[in-house]
């Protein structure tokens, strides 16, 4: 437990000693918010109240808070602490490779909830957001999504080569779930051959438990088993093929 | 006395390519053990099996534990400075020792650490900003964390310049004056000779030689040699001549003269007095452990 707490105060401090992981992961979602609600202004949807619109853009970008740290951060910092030796050192210890999963997964989580809460002040602050009903299922579903996704992000650290190969495997991932998940635009305004191949994007799912959580549509089980499958199914091939050296 | 590290037939494959073959020898409590050799010999492979960070074949046993089974009981025993391994840029000494420490049940305060091995004033910076010596005492203090019984290095000293150099050595004494058993590897032969009180020599992936520098030493014979400075109106086959020289080794910049006859010395001083040279940087040389290496493998270590 001991190594586990101190594995968690390291990997904090790696993302916020580091400037871009910090402003990507930190500051940046607030910044999109405000951008995306000026461009949404800009090109109508007047039959939209404004309230909506900020309710369906912060929920995308909570999702969109999970790719940049799973398929972004993670992978990138993890196969280049791999190739500059740093966890070779750390396979030298007596620590088990499960403590040090659980560890960086829980301080990514930590940092998605800064993250979130920073977001959430911002859109309350500027565009008079209220808080959901269910603040409590509401984490529990970011929760989810986060084991899932930070899982499927662990995958992509372990299989990749070095970082350039994460870096470019996991930007392509993120943008195309980007624009193709409902983070900006709703799934079903897509077009109908489109539709089967979201279904296989993780963030789709994500998207599909916050908005139901969020605007009180009830508890998705379609999109929660889903990530569930993401989840255990990353996590069993990650812990398999990762390599410390 | 019974060994602490017992290695029978330790061979270590990748693919078809062998690079440590059925090496077998002990390590006793309390001595300094140096595993010699060039680059490419086969020595980390040998010792990164041993400690359990690699598989391998044949019948290994350090503090009774089986590395490829008993891995994570044998790191809490044992310390180790890896070739290669880097530590988080961003963190401290300070961070670092601490976040190590949480590895083990028990350890050696990071204070204490850091002010044995002089990094007290350094404890707030980042790793990144460290020089070094700095790093590789960093190193030194993160192998010892856990009080361990055995402690691995491996090429401490490259790339440090010779006074670091210098200065490690005493910190490599202290470690074994501390209690715990050493295996040095390097590719320093004149590390080795000082430090290690028995040096395995590696080459090819075998262990062709292991025994004190003393006994080792002897092997060479009782060729003495001395060089001077080359110089354009020296003549050779004059010196090759004499009765006291056995060979003469003209082909750098620096000539050597071997002979086993005891007027080696006063013979050839005389010829190049005769030659009417001034004698430049004359002086003797002493057999080294690498001449050891070059009778033995009949390969010079610096190629």
């Amino acid at each position: 437990m001991r190594s586990y707490r101190a594995l968690v105060v390291f990997q904090m401090k790696g993302l916020l000693r580091e400037p871009l992981s910090l402003f990507f992961n930190v500051i940046f979602p607030s910044v999109l918010l405000h951008f995306m609600v000026i461009m949404s202004a800009a090109f109508g949807q007047a039959d939209t109240s404004p309230e909506l619109v900020v309710s369906f853009l912060f929920t995308g970008l909570l999702a969109l808070i999970l790719g940049q740290l799973s398929l972004n951060t993670l992978p990138v910092a993890t196969s280049a602490m791999r190739e500059q030796g740093i966890l070779r050192r750390f396979k030298a210890s007596p620590m088990a490779l499960s403590t040090w999963i659980a560890a960086q997964i829980s301080a990514y989580f930590i940092m998605a909830l800064i993250s979130a809460t920073l977001m959430f002040i911002t859109a309350s602050v500027s565009y008079g957001l209220d808080p959901p009903a269910h603040v409590g299922a509401l984490v529990l579903a970011f929760a989810v999504s986060a084991m899932a996704f930070l899982s499927f992000g662990y995958l992509i650290a372990s299989l990749a080569k070095n970082p350039r190969t994460a870096m470019i495997a996991g930007q392509l991932l993120y943008l195309l779930m980007m624009f193709l998940s409902g983070v900006f635009v709703p799934v079903t305004s897509l077009p109908d051959h489109l539709q089967t191949f979201v279904q296989l994007l993780p963030m789709t799912h994500v998207i599909e438990l916050l908005q139901a959580v969020w605007f009180e549509r009830g508890w998705p089980l379609t999109a929660t088993g889903a990530l569930l499958v993401v989840f255990v199914v990353s996590g069993t091939m990650a812990s398999r093929v990762f390599r410390w050296d | 006395m019974a060994p602490i590290i017992s290695v029978r037939g330790l061979t270590k494959r990748y693919h078809d390519v062998v690079a440590v073959d059925r090496i077998s020898f002990d390590v006793y409590p309390g001595e300094i053990l140096g595993i010699v050799g060039p680059n490419g010999a086969g020595k980390t492979s040998a010792v990164e099996s041993i400690m359990g960070l690699r598989d391998c074949d044949g019948d290994v046993r350090v503090l009774g534990l089986d590395p490829r089974r008993d891995r994570q009981q044998l790191a809490l025993r044992i310390g180790m400075q890896m070739q290669e391994a880097q530590l988080p840029p961003r963190l401290t000494p300070l961070e670092i020792l601490d976040l190590f420490a949480s590895f083990y049940p028990q350890t050696v305060s990071s204070t204490s650490l850091l002010n044995t091995w002089g990094l007290w004033d350094k404890r707030g910076s980042y790793f990144e900003t460290l020089s070094g010596g700095q790093k590789q005492r960093l190193f030194i203090a993160l192998a010892l964390i856990n009080q361990p019984e055995v402690v691995f290095l491996d090429e401490l000293t490259t790339g440090l310049d010779p006074q670091a150099r210098r200065q490690t050595w005493d910190l490599v004494t202290q470690i074994r004056e501390h209690g715990a058993t050493v295996v040095l590897v390097t590719h320093f032969m004149d590390e080795a000779e000082r430090l290690c009180d028995r040096v395995g020599i590696i080459d090819g992936g075998e262990l062709i030689a292991l025994d004190t520098p003393a006994v080792l030493l002897t092997q060479v014979g009782h060729e003495q040699g001395l060089c001077f400075d080359a110089q354009p109106q020296l003549d050779v086959s004059r010196l090759r001549a004499l009765a006291a020289v056995d060979r003469v080794d003209d082909s750098s910049d620096v000539v050597r003269v071997f002979g086993t006859a005891a007027d080696l010395v006063s013979a050839v001083v005389l010829e190049l007095e005769q030659q009417r040279l001034p004698l430049r940087n004359f002086r003797t040389i002493q057999s080294s452990l690498e001449d050891v290496f070059l009778h033995l493998t009949g390969k010079d270590l610096k190629d």
